[in-house]
């Protein structure tokens, strides 16, 4: 058993121009220890199937109609208000995207970690305070004594995601989940924040959803890569396969669009043309047609599901769990092993 | 903090100098005097009234003597029996009162003022705990039954005037239900219904206000950062998301001070309460002059107070404003 399972969620939201299919027909599995990475471009659903995973999309507008969330066998969206403030912040964590609105501006840093070790694990705040200093300590901040008594305003981007890391993993979470943690933060920034994540979990044995739109990002942190689009994950594989041969036009266009250092001045940055559909209106086959380069009449008309590509059972050994939802995904992957297709994995521009 | 603290204090010199003096010249402007009456005076009476108390004067005179303990001739101008020498505002004398002929302006505000502040404080004090409530249970249960019901009353409480409510109030409880007295002062029983009447409209503002305040914290980053923490209900409401719901309360503070000082004026004379307020309006209508200054100065000195006050726990919540430009 997975320690984390969520199956078929549909998340729809109640706006003024009628309900939007936010997520639909999700479904993850998570191992102790491997990072999963979520990747998509906005409104795409990954924040909102991160945030469903610990009931904290916001009702009204959001309902979560269908679907499990399996955490050791115990489904959360059943779960107690009660039992959901366990989980949360001790069992399953979560670090957001904007250090600079996710901490509290008027209570000092060492109140806001403290409250965590004092909920949940019930110690008296001398202790806990001695407990978050080490944290800080640990995730890198220089200073931590000091550290405690600043409020959010007094410290930089990457200080305040530091501390929001430490934050989230105080009371060694089994899960940590990460939604677009570098976003906000400038380059340096980012791949100090990356490598500080990954050393974390080789300590601690944390399992990692990484949610991000940016799909160089993930190359450096994942083990697995989902790939959503339009509220449905329409590919998913080991995080080698899918920058080796993408087998969905949608991923072949964001690993297209990642700019590289060894492109030359005429190697034009790709673009995938056009923009989301609207998710309010329902879609009748592939969500992606219309942006597709690769689009044949059958994909206008008829969903692709989200298939493995074994063909048989002796083939699940060679391709592992890899799926995608395209028709034409042969002709994807071969276009994409193509001379001048994509490149190898040269560091990308930071 | 000190700097800062020195600087209200200059300021608070100046605001009361300009004050005193603008009120000084305006009292003396208005038409009539402390002894016109409807009972006509001897002609000759009139002037060793006006004698006594200096009134014939030149005005700067009278203004110099009236601020400061300055060798203006005799020492002790502007007595009014003879027996007691006036050492001017600067040296905290008032001065004798003009209707009130036994007592100084003094005496009459050290017996009325712990009576005002007293409602005033009580119908602060009710404002607060009621509005704060009040606001929190709406912004937790948005377009709910509670909701509904506090914003219809918080609308009819900020456009209801003081004395309508009071009126009200005392129809309610002191004839249809013989529960409290209709008048006086003295027991916590004659404190309920004033303190209602004068806190109702700063109630129902802190209520709107807390509502909205809320309601926007609630929806902020740091909140979601709370619940994903796996903090309970009561410590993301009432730590993370009123601590920043409440700071537009806090702002407030001070025109509700402002506002129950003057409302106090109308509900003392309702019912019939020895307080300040009663003072400002009588001794303005009476032309006691001294009277009518001492109880301005007094109130610009509360107001300007309570707003230091008010923005120093301003700076101590939100320590992202520096003191020094509140």
């Amino acid at each position: 058993m997975s320690l984390l399972e969520v199956k078929h969620l549909r998340v729809r939201f109640d706006t003024a121009r009628g309900p939007l299919q936010a997520v639909d027909e999700f479904s993850l599995e998570l191992e102790a220890g491997e990072t999963v990475a979520l990747v998509g471009e906005s409104g795409s659903g990954k924040s909102v199937a991160s945030q469903a995973i610990l009931g904290l999309v916001q009702s009204p507008p959001g309902v979560i109609e269908t679907g499990e969330v399996l955490f050791g066998g115990e489904n959360l969206l059943e779960a107690s208000r009660q039992r959901l403030g366990q989980v949360r912040g001790r069992e399953i964590a979560m670090v957001f995207q904007d250090p600079h609105s996710a901490l509290h501006p008027l209570l000092p840093i060492g109140v806001q970690l403290c409250e965590v070790l004092e909920v949940h694990e019930g110690l008296p705040r001398k202790e806990a305070w001695k407990r978050c200093v080490r944290a800080l300590d640990e995730v890198g901040l220089s200073d931590p004594e000091q550290r405690m008594e600043a409020y959010a305003h007094e410290l930089s981007g990457g200080m305040r995601q530091r501390v929001l890391i430490a934050m989230a993993l105080l009371c060694r979470p089994k899960i940590l989940i990460a939604d677009e943690p570098t976003t906000a933060l400038d380059a340096t920034v980012q791949v100090q924040i990356l490598d500080l994540l990954r050393r974390l979990q080789r300590d601690h044995g944390t399992a990692i959803l990484f949610v991000s739109h940016d799909l160089g990002l993930v190359g450096r942190v994942a083990d697995r890569v989902l790939v959503m689009y339009a509220g449905r994950v329409i590919e998913s594989a080991d995080a080698m396969q899918v920058f080796e041969r993408p087998m969905h036009p949608y991923t072949l266009g964001l690993l297209e669009s990642v700019p590289r250092l060894s492109r030359t001045s005429e190697m034009k940055l790709k673009s995938i043309p056009g923009s989301p559909p609207d998710m309010t209106q329902p879609i009748a086959g592939c969500a992606f047609a219309p942006r597709c380069e690769f689009v044949r009449q059958r994909c206008t008309l008829e969903r692709p599901p989200l298939a493995s590509l074994a063909k048989s059972v002796s083939q699940v050994l060679l391709v592992g769990g890899r799926r995608s939802a395209c028709f034409e995904r042969e002709r994807v992957g071969r276009a994409a092993e193509s001379p001048g297709g994509l490149p190898g994995d040269e560091e990308r521009v930071p | 903090m000190i700097g800062f603290l020195l600087r209200r204090a200059l300021w608070f010199a100046f605001t009361l100098w300009a004050v005193a003096t603008l009120a000084f010249f305006l009292m003396r402007a208005a038409p009539g005097g402390p002894f016109t009456a409807e009972r006509s005076v001897p002609p000759s009476v009139e002037l060793a009234l006006r004698a006594r108390y200096h009134l014939d004067w030149p005005m700067w005179k009278q203004y110099l003597s009236y601020i400061g303990p300055l060798e203006l001739g005799s020492r002790g101008a502007f007595t009014g029996d003879g027996t007691q020498t006036f050492g001017g505002v600067l040296a905290g004398d008032f001065g004798p009162s003009f209707k009130y002929r036994d007592f100084s302006v003094n005496d009459v505000l050290a017996q009325s003022l712990p009576v005002s502040l007293g409602l005033g404080l009580t119908a602060l004090f009710f404002a607060i705990v009621i509005g704060v409530s009040a606001g929190v249970l709406c912004a937790l249960y948005p377009r709910g039954k509670i909701d509904f019901g506090v914003r219809l009353l918080a609308t009819a409480g900020v456009a209801i005037p003081n004395f309508v409510l009071a009126s009200m109030l005392i129809l309610l409880f002191v004839f249809l239900l013989p529960l409290l007295p209709v008048a006086g002062w003295g027991t916590l029983q004659h404190s309920i219904l004033p303190a209602a009447a004068l806190g109702a409209p700063v109630a129902a503002y802190i209520a709107r206000l807390v509502r909205a305040g809320l309601f926007d914290a609630l929806a902020q980053d740091y909140v979601r950062t709370a619940i994903a923490k796996g903090m309970p209900t009561h410590i993301v409401v009432l730590r993370h998301a009123l601590r920043a719901g409440i700071l537009p309360v806090v702002s407030y503070l001070g025109p509700a001070t402002a506002a129950i000082l003057t409302g106090s004026l109308v509900i003392e004379k309702i019912f019939f309460i020895p307080g300040t307020g009663q003072h400002f309006v009588n001794s303005a209508l009476n032309r006691d002059y001294t009277l009518a200054m001492g109880v301005t100065i007094l109130y610009t000195g509360l107001v300007f107070f309570l707003n230091t006050v008010v923005d120093v726990i301003y700076t101590l919540l939100d320590p992202r404003i520096p003191l020094e430009e509140a």
